[in-house]
């Protein structure tokens, strides 16, 4: 019976070449996008570079200043003595890393200018990320502390100044510094922004300590516990830190204190509904408004598939009267009718799939997103494969139904 | 075989209420050829529907082989429709993008049957019909008549008892109206095919053995 629903269905899709162009298309469009937003978000919040142990690190990026009567704010990342007087006092977390921050520089080596980007980091950072290193190593507790002038850089960088000479042992100027390199590691992809750079050296060689009484600058803390559970606990002594104890500058007037260690969903989501003044993320509320997003955008497509349905059903009803006639059940043409959808939704969802996959790739290769990098991945699949059955559902039952349950007299006469 | 009991069928529209079929009875026996006639819209074709399982009366039972069927779910409707019923249109009602082949195997497709076997069956009923060559066509590349006979074939491929011809050659020139009622008479003195046909051609209905008039949505006799 199967096989016959799937011929039936097969000589469906050929007699109505265009109507199926037009369903494929629609179906295979609309998947497209959202897989290629569901990878770019995959590779977001399940990282494959040095950031994949995501569970194990949590990171301070923004601190709100204010005053009780929030009328004098400002907001922005951390500054050196912020966290020196106040981070470093947290008990739960085991390693606690700071960096400042990537910024572009522009590096001339052998006559060649490149601008690459740079990142001042404690030795804390190899620990507490988990970096790929191609050759050399990171720098380590004694270099740091003894503000030696090491570098670490990616593959990139190395290819940039060095072509395909090994970079390690290599002399890196950085301003008036000269750096010599340690180390090189894989590009991190774009989306792991906590660990992103070109190159990496330790903040001790700062050549001024100015940035040491500074509040509010341009650096990030990574809070970092092997046992995922815990990092929860440390973002409550943070904040109650942060109602309870925290020490400002008093010459700023700046009395409260608002931010968070938050883990990749709630950065995003503070991002999205900004609130000065409360602790809270509203990751709920992003994870309703994403998910009402896709139902919506999936949604629309779907009400004008639905619509084509039906109105298909008009050139298919003496069909359906003359199969009802000669003994097929409601329940049967219910079937044919699900599995003629479903047949049509896995076609373009397989061709949404592989568009997505082609669409990817050329974001890839065009470097449009730097160190991009989307492979075929199970979850996704699965995802994507979830996405065109609810698709296939929506679309079809309703029309289904409605087709397998026309009486046989008004069907043969060509009306519903 | 088939029996009407006090059928009523009644059409509600938002204001009025049409009274289609009022107080009927009727009973065909097995291997009859009975012609149904009247005026249009007298009810002929409501009545049809109602013996092919296809309608539900407002009132009164149908019984099939002394069963009625009024507490008859949809599934075992369509069982019945399969099994014991064939019926042909005046429209034929061919699926245009399936070969006649396709076309007349289509009832054996809702039962346990291999393809092979369907193939075969429907390959025997062509043949009764004299289609067996152009069992590979589709039905537009077919004239009329042939359709028709297509339309026969595909009635009479699950050796229903019965076959309902809701007015066969109404489509048809008067020699293609011929070889099609030949055709059902041959049916019907040969394979003892019990037929019941709606027609408004006196001549046609004067060779059948039985005919029955109806008119406002009564019997008369």
């Amino acid at each position: 019976m199967l096989l016959n629903y799937i011929i039936t269905a097969w000589k469906v899709f050929l007699r109505r070449k265009f109507f199926t162009f037009i369903n494929l298309f629609g179906i295979s469009l609309t998947l497209m996008v959202l897989m290629v937003i569901s990878t770019i978000g995959e590779s977001y919040f399940y990282p494959k570079g040095p950031e994949k142990n995501t569970d194990n690190i949590r990171v301070i990026n923004r601190l709100v200043l204010t005053n009780e009567a929030h009328n004098q704010t400002n907001s922005g990342r951390l500054g050196y003595k912020f966290i020196k007087e106040n981070l470093f006092r947290l008990q739960t977390p085991e390693l606690i890393s700071i960096n400042s921050g990537s910024y572009g520089t522009s590096i001339f080596h052998q006559g060649k200018k490149t601008k690459l980007l740079v990142k001042k980091t404690d030795s804390n950072f190899w620990k507490v990320l988990d970096f790929d290193f191609m050759t050399g190593r990171a720098y380590s507790d004694g270099e740091f502390n003894e503000g030696k002038f090491v570098a670490v850089v990616n593959q990139h960088t190395e290819q940039e100044l060095f072509g395909d000479a090994s970079a390690v042992g290599q002399k890196l100027s950085l301003g008036n510094q000269s750096f010599t390199i340690i180390g090189v590691v894989e590009n991190v992809p774009i989306v792991e922004e906590v660990a992103l750079s070109d190159i990496w050296v330790p903040y001790t060689t700062n050549a001024t300590t100015d940035y040491q009484q500074e509040t509010r600058g341009s650096w990030d803390a990574i809070l970092y516990h092997s046992n995922p559970a815990i990092l929860e606990d440390a973002n409550k002594e943070y904040i109650n830190l942060l109602k309870n104890e925290v020490i400002l500058d008093v010459s700023d007037n700046m009395t409260e204190a608002y931010s968070g260690a938050y883990t990749k969903l709630e950065s995003l989501s503070r991002e999205m509904f900004y609130d000065n003044y409360s602790y809270d993320t509203h990751e709920e509320l992003f994870i309703s408004v994403m998910a009402g997003l896709v139902l919506l955008f999936m949604l629309l497509p779907s009400i004008n598939m639905i619509n084509l349905n039906v109105s298909r059903m008009m050139e298919r009803s003496s069909e359906i009267g003359v199969r009802k006639a000669f003994g097929a059940s409601t329940k049967q043409l219910l079937m044919q009718f699900i599995i003629e959808s479903i047949l049509l939704t896995l076609a373009g969802g397989i061709l949404g799939i592989i568009l997505s996959l082609l669409i990817l790739h050329s974001i890839e290769a065009s470097g449009l997103i730097p160190y991009a990098h989307f492979p075929f991945n199970i979850r996704v699949f699965l995802i994507g494969l979830f996405l065109i059955l609810v698709f296939g559902l929506i679309s079809g039952v309703y029309p289904a139904y409605k087709m397998s349950r026309l009486s046989p007299v008004t069907a043969l006469k060509g009306g519903f | 075989m088939l029996t009407l009991k006090n059928i009523s069928k009644s059409f509600q529209t938002e204001r009025i209420e049409t009274i289609a079929l009022s107080n009927i009875n009727l009973h065909i026996k097995k291997g009859e050829f009975v012609s149904v006639m009247g005026p249009s819209g007298c009810g002929k074709s409501t009545l049809l529907n109602i013996m092919g399982l296809l309608d539900h009366p407002s009132e009164g039972i149908v019984a099939v082989d002394d069963k009625a069927i009024d507490s008859y779910k949809d599934k075992h409707i369509a069982r019945l429709r399969n099994e014991k019923i064939g019926f042909i249109f005046q429209s034929f009602h061919l699926i245009h993008d399936l070969r006649v082949i396709d076309n007349v195997e289509l009832p054996l497709l809702y039962r346990k049957m291999s393809a092979k076997e369907r193939k075969e069956l429907a390959t025997a009923a062509l043949e009764k019909v004299g289609l067996k060559a152009r069992i590979h066509h589709y039905p537009t590349q077919l004239s009329g008549g042939q359709q028709q006979r297509v339309a026969i074939a595909r009635a009479i491929v699950g050796k229903p008892e019965i076959l309902l011809a809701d007015e066969p050659t109404g489509n048809l020139d008067s020699h293609m109206s011929d070889e099609i009622m030949k055709l059902l008479e041959t049916l019907n003195q040969k394979d003892n095919a019990t037929i019941v046909m709606v027609t408004h051609d006196e001549e046609m209905a004067k060779r059948t053995e039985r005919t029955i008039r109806v008119f406002d949505g009564q019997l008369v006799c």
